[in-house]
């Protein structure tokens, strides 16, 4: 636990000094959640529809996006002046690497998420109830898959020319089947407040299969 | 484990795609032993120090350090080796204190901060223990790099290149550093293209040319100097 504890702290105190990787995918998150609610609230008002019904799309769209910009951004720091070969040349398992590495991920992808969610509250007039306390459970459970399979892209992504390319292009085909459990269980949500048992297994399901798969891996990614 | 040799690689060859970066090099290299491996550019030195390190795997033959089997007991090789590669691994955000903290947390080891202003001290950097990194020339950085090297005092230094950029007094530390390790016991190798730096303190010299073992002899400069020029110098003639 020591050294997944000790890289946890280390990317929290740059991120506290440079206070970039939060900040811009909050900011990203917000403006894209901006432009799609402004976007479907004039399209749901010319065919007299739901506003509601498109709520959960545009929640994940900007999670999604705002993620793939931080993972760039979490990896860049291990890139610069080659710290991350500091981090493989210490004896410690290459899974308890990985580990920590996805805890500092998860952690910024949560603190994004989270003021995304109060925007999300407030364009979609939601109160504090069970329907928002599902949402909140999903955008964890998103966030951690979405996390722990984009710490091993970054890591493959890194070593192609394209990375900031390569990243996007990976990780959202990777994870499309998740986004849209997550989508259909948050839609419902919202709907009659049940989130449908089949798309939170779903959703669980991938979550543990992009966990175990990349920490099975990552010992041969980042191995020459 | 403890008369081990240093290294001992048989046949250890690493191809990239159709590239051979090593096309078997064998060596025993005794503990204590300080060796200098020279080579042209592309001649295989980087790529033999990484799989050393662990950082790359092997495509053919068998290595151990300090006894130990690299490919089965990576992380006991990984204890006991330090390696500084052109890039010194260091976070910029991070002052160098904050560095050597967050390295000595990752070795288990929970070194003081009187010990880590020490090992700065050391390198000549008790100055500016507390400023960011990313304000460092070169040289300042390679000597927050030597002490994360230096940090977990390992058997075995593996040192790429490591006077470039450094100015007369970074290398006087750096030489100075190294001078002591031998003395404590610990095996020194250093690759570099200058002669004379690579055989101020070799007791060992050993020459890759396009991977493989051209020379191999003790610290003898005549004998070293000799096989530079027959296999260095020449190459690089126009």
């Amino acid at each position: 636990m020591k050294p997944i504890a000790a890289l946890v702290l280390k990317d929290l105190a740059i991120e506290l000094r440079r206070k970039e990787t939060v900040v811009s995918m909050a900011m990203f998150g917000l403006l894209v959640m901006v432009i799609f609610a402004v976007a479907l609230q004039s399209a749901t008002l010319a065919t007299e529809g739901d506003p509601i019904n498109n709520a959960a799309a545009d929640l994940w769209v900007a999670l999604t996006f705002a993620g793939v910009l931080g993972l760039n951004r979490s990896l860049a720091i291990d890139l610069d002046n080659d710290a991350l070969q500091g981090l493989l040349l210490a004896p410690v398992g290459r899974g308890a690497l990985f580990v920590g590495k996805v805890l500092s991920n998860f952690l910024f992808m949560l603190l994004a998420a989270a003021l995304v969610l109060v925007l999300f509250v407030v364009f979609n007039n939601l109160v504090l109830d069970g329907r928002l306390l599902w949402v909140v459970l999903l955008t964890v459970l998103g966030t951690f898959g979405f996390s722990g399979v984009g710490t091993i892209l970054a890591m493959v992504a890194s070593n192609t020319r394209m990375r900031e390319v390569m990243l996007p292009i990976l990780q959202i085909v990777l994870t499309l089947p998740m986004i849209m459990s997550a989508v259909g269980a948050t839609a419902s949500v919202l709907g009659d407040g049940n989130p449908g048992t089949l798309f939170v297994e779903l959703v669980v399901a991938f979550d543990i299969i992009f966990f175990v798969v990349s920490y099975l891996v990552f010992e041969y990614v980042v191995e020459e | 484990m403890m008369d081990a040799p240093a290294i001992q690689a048989e046949g250890v060859a690493k191809t990239y795609g159709r590239f051979s970066a090593l096309r078997g090099v064998s060596m025993t290299l005794e503990a204590g032993a300080f060796l200098t491996l020279f080579g042209a550019n592309g001649a295989g030195k980087t790529t033999f120090l990484k799989i050393v390190a662990t950082l790359a795997r092997p495509t053919h033959g068998r290595l151990r350090v300090g006894g130990f089997d690299a490919a089965e007991r990576p992380e006991e090789v990984r204890r006991r080796i330090g390696f500084l590669s052109h890039n010194t691994g260091v976070y910029r955000d991070l002052t160098p204190l904050e560095n050597l903290r967050f390295y000595s947390r990752l070795y288990g080891r929970d070194d003081g901060d009187p010990a880590l202003e020490a090992l700065l001290e050391r390198v000549g950097l008790e100055d500016r223990r507390h400023d960011a990194v990313r304000t460092f020339s070169r040289g300042l950085l390679q000597r927050v790099g030597l002490a994360r090297v230096m940090l977990h005092r390992p058997a075995l230094l593996l040192l790429d290149e490591p006077h470039t950029g450094l100015d007369a007094r970074a290398v006087a530390i750096l030489n100075a550093m190294l001078d002591e390790a031998v003395e404590g016991g610990r095996t020194v190798v250093v690759t570099t293209h200058d002669l004379e730096l690579g055989l101020r303190a070799a007791t060992r010299v050993e020459i890759l040319d396009r991977g493989r073992i051209v020379y191999s002899g003790s610290g003898d400069a005549d004998g070293a100097r000799a096989a530079y020029d027959r296999h260095i110098r020449r190459e690089a003639a126009p």
